[in-house]
């Protein structure tokens, strides 16, 4: 198979198939869904939490196609290299950086919400350092193997992930009761819109998807891959809403700081077959070892082509002590995470970090096609 | 494979396998005492929590039931033992116990919560918090409301079970298989009912005997003294809250008619005048299938609830002679009479819960959840309006089966 990196380096390649990607892309997408829930815990939809998982589900969608659209029509570059093809060397290389800086908070914010739920639920003496030390060198370890190895590892994940998530779904449904979802949608749009918000913001993920393109075997086809992984998660978001406001009720759900591990802690199908949680915590590590991976992956690779490196293996072990440091620092305490992840912080900081790229990008795209018509 | 990707290797999998673990101070099972039961006392003068944690006894592991009474020298150990400590908050009451206990707590096989009478009339919210809030506690906890001694609840020796917490949780769990006179409830939907409007949390009651006046005075339900020791405590009723306060109790009668009204009732046995006898025959009916259909009615500012009940149910008993099978009439009859018991259940609840000002039966929750709007006009005054609701019944009673023998044997 021909290799569309074509500098011809021996670089760590290989291609990933679009089913790969997908798997990449909907854990990433659903580990921090699961982490807390946003639509439940972020805003004041409370029963309707659901609904904001379906409007997550299209709005991130949309945003999804103005990120990766620009991708195929340059199927050979990441976004620093046609960002500096469309915007000039300068300004190009200053919306690369936005690039990798969203990947680096995506992945403390990750990262973090993972240990500060070991502390709470499992294990409150254990050093937070080192739950997110060993975490992110896992997944540098990954990333210095490539994105061929993340994928497959994804591909591995994926059934069990999935499949576990099912289960704990099954096992909560005879606990369900139906009136904890109603009143539906008896409260007006406004405090869905606001449930969305973070869970929209999160779509930064889908900003690794212009670094991974060029390696998807497909890369017409990749936007669509992505928009499938981002509607199959969302529908995921919305179904946990659901049953975590169904089993635990709506107050319970959005007091707790991490609703879906309460939500398996209430499962209790008969005298034995109770204390689900760690099942749950099981498949999100490995979820969170392939975003923490990507996300490293991707930043390493941009880095090194920002700077012009040839090879972006080497930067891993520096952006590793980076990321576990920024993780640590990134809140001193809880309150100060949840925090920043409620709708007006995580908002306008999503806001910003995905319309400016995202405004130039397209802009100069636009601009430059127009001129090219009017020259041809 | 060379030296160095050994060395990558080992190290990467020496890091995920400290991650599996999770382990960073050791917690040796010889060194921790397991809580199967927790209760809560509170004392208003001193505004001290009291809580008593009932542990399983390693050293009576699997010894079986012995007297509490005959604690002398060469009778094994209990398989369970019952402490308590008091504290400024319930958490810190727990933990007042370590002085006490030779062993670390672990909280995480609490199969009961056990809630003193005064706790419950002075508020269960701060108990509720710690089961919602700590790590190893869970909200899958069964709750009950003490009425009587705590203490002598933990230190009864229930006949058939080795613990007496994990024999209160059995029974909760098994006795609305049987009779629908307990609202069995997890936490979970304790703390969720408090959370929804123009809904009021019912919790099951425990009455435990003095045990002491039992064993002097005549037998009461079934046996006495040490060979076959009485009862000691009765699993039956509810306590009534109003928010997290408790205001009153149910009998077994009014938690009854509070089962047709939540679809709660699994397994009702009624008894009943025999159609055919003016006076002193009985006929004993079980019911089996219950399915009811509670429907919110607003005229204006009138409220009106309208519940619909099919009642599926067996002859199990005749005190007096009858030919079941022979007439339509007395079946119709029968039917009818069902009905009539039902319709006193649910009055008698629905007259407590009135008279006691909580809506047990969440019938303002159901207006909320089924016409909002309506809700909204009455949220602020429905402390008011509760009392005065009406509920129109409407009850089926059929009974399709009178079990094995089709009519009374003749004596000659």
């Amino acid at each position: 198979m021909v290799n569309r990196n074509n500098k011809g380096k021996k670089m760590p390649g290989g291609q990933i198939a679009n089913r790969q990607l997908l798997s990449i892309l909907f854990i990433m997408r659903s580990t921090l869904a699961i982490a807390f829930l946003p639509v439940v815990t972020t805003g004041n939809a409370r029963q309707d939490a659901w609904a904001a998982g379906l409007l997550t589900g299209v709005c991130s969608a949309l945003i999804t196609v103005a990120i990766g659209g620009l991708g195929p029509k340059f199927p050979d570059k990441t976004v620093v290299e046609y960002s500096q093809e469309l915007l000039g060397t300068f300004l190009g290389k200053f919306v690369s950086l936005i690039y990798l800086t969203v990947f680096l908070l995506l992945a403390s914010i990750d990262v973090r919400v993972y240990g500060e739920v070991l502390v709470t639920g499992f294990i409150p003496e254990t050093p937070l350092l080192f739950i997110i030390s060993t975490m992110v060198i896992a997944s540098t370890y990954a990333a210095f193997h490539g994105v061929e190895i993340i994928a497959r590892n994804a591909e591995f994940v994926f059934p069990l992930f999935a499949g576990i998530l099912l289960v704990t779904f099954v096992a909560a449904i005879p606990s369900i009761d139906i009136g904890r979802l109603q009143p539906v949608l008896a409260r007006g749009v406004k405090p869905i819109l606001i449930g969305s918000i973070t869970p929209i913001s999160v779509v930064l993920q889908m900003m690794t998807l212009p670094f991974l393109l060029p390696r998807v075997r497909e890369p017409s086809k990749a936007v669509n891959t992505a928009i499938w992984a981002v509607v199959l998660a969302s529908v995921l978001l919305a179904a946990g809403a659901s049953i975590t406001i169904g089993v635990l009720g709506a107050d319970l759900a959005e007091r707790s700081v991490f609703p879906f591990f309460v939500l398996a802690r209430a499962i209790r199908l008969t005298d034995f077959l109770e204390r689900l949680e760690a099942l749950i915590v099981f498949p999100w590590g490995f979820g969170l070892f392939i975003g923490v991976a990507v996300y490293i992956y991707c930043g390493a690779k941009g880095l090194s082509q920002v700077f012009g490196l040839k090879d972006y293996r080497p930067l891993l072990p520096a952006m590793a002590v980076i990321w576990i440091a920024m993780s640590l620092h990134l809140a001193t305490d809880v309150f100060e995470l949840t925090r920043f992840l409620k709708p007006d912080a995580l908002g306008p900081l999503a806001l910003f970090l995905i319309g400016i790229p995202q405004g130039l990008l397209w802009l100069a795209y636009g601009v430059k096609t127009l001129l090219s018509r009017m020259g041809g | 494979m060379n030296w160095r990707r050994l060395i990558i290797y080992g190290v990467t999998i020496l890091a995920c396998a400290s991650l599996a673990v999770g382990c960073w101070n050791r917690r040796e099972p010889e060194n921790i005492a397991y809580v199967l039961g927790l209760g809560f006392d509170y004392d208003k003068k001193t505004r001290l929590y009291k809580a008593y944690a009932q542990f399983s006894n390693p050293k009576g592991a699997g010894a079986g039931a012995s007297n509490p009474s005959q604690g002398g020298k060469g009778s094994p150990p209990q398989a369970a033992w019952t402490t308590w400590a008091h504290g400024t908050t319930p958490y810190e009451a727990i933990f007042n116990l370590v002085p006490l206990v030779s062993r670390q707590l672990s909280g995480s096989h609490v199969a009961i919560v056990a809630i003193s009478e005064e706790l419950a009339r002075s508020g269960i919210g701060p108990v509720l918090d710690v089961f919602e809030r700590e790590r190893a506690l869970r909200i899958t906890t069964r709750p009950v409301v003490v009425k009587g001694d705590l203490e002598n609840l933990f230190m009864a020796d229930l006949p058939l079970e080795e613990i007496t917490s994990l024999g209160i949780s059995r029974e909760l769990s098994v006795a609305r298989l049987q009779r629908s006179i307990v609202p069995a409830k997890y936490l979970t939907e304790i703390i969720d009912t408090l959370a929804q409007p123009g809904k009021e949390p019912l919790i099951p009651k425990i009455e435990v005997f003095e045990t002491k006046a039992q064993s002097q005075g005549e037998p009461k339900e079934g046996g006495n003294q040490n060979r076959n020791p009485s009862p000691p405590m009765k699993l039956a009723g509810g306590a009534v809250f109003r928010g997290d306060k408790m205001v009153g109790w149910m009998n077994e009668r009014e938690i009854r008619g509070w089962c047709w009204v939540a679809g709660r009732s699994f397994r009702a046995v009624l008894s009943l005048q025999e159609p055919e006898y003016e006076s002193g025959e009985h006929i004993t009916v079980v019911i089996h299938q219950a399915s009811s259909q509670l429907k919110a009615v607003v005229d204006g500012d009138d409220i009106r609830y309208e519940l619909k009940l099919l009642v599926d149910g067996r002859v199990e008993d005749l005190t007096g002679p009858l030919d079941l099978l022979g007439s339509p009439e007395i079946i119709a009859s029968i039917n009818r009479r069902v009905a009539a018991v039902i319709r006193n259940d649910i009055e008698m609840a629905l007259s407590r819960a009135q008279a006691l000002n909580a809506d047990v039966f969440g019938l303002g929750w159901l207006l909320y959840r089924t016409r909002y709007k309506d809700w909204l006009r009455v949220q602020d005054r429905w402390n008011e309006v509760f009392p005065q609701v009406s509920l129109k019944l409407d009850i089926r009673a059929d009974i399709r089966r009178v079990g094995q023998i089709s009519r009374t044997g003749t004596i000659r």
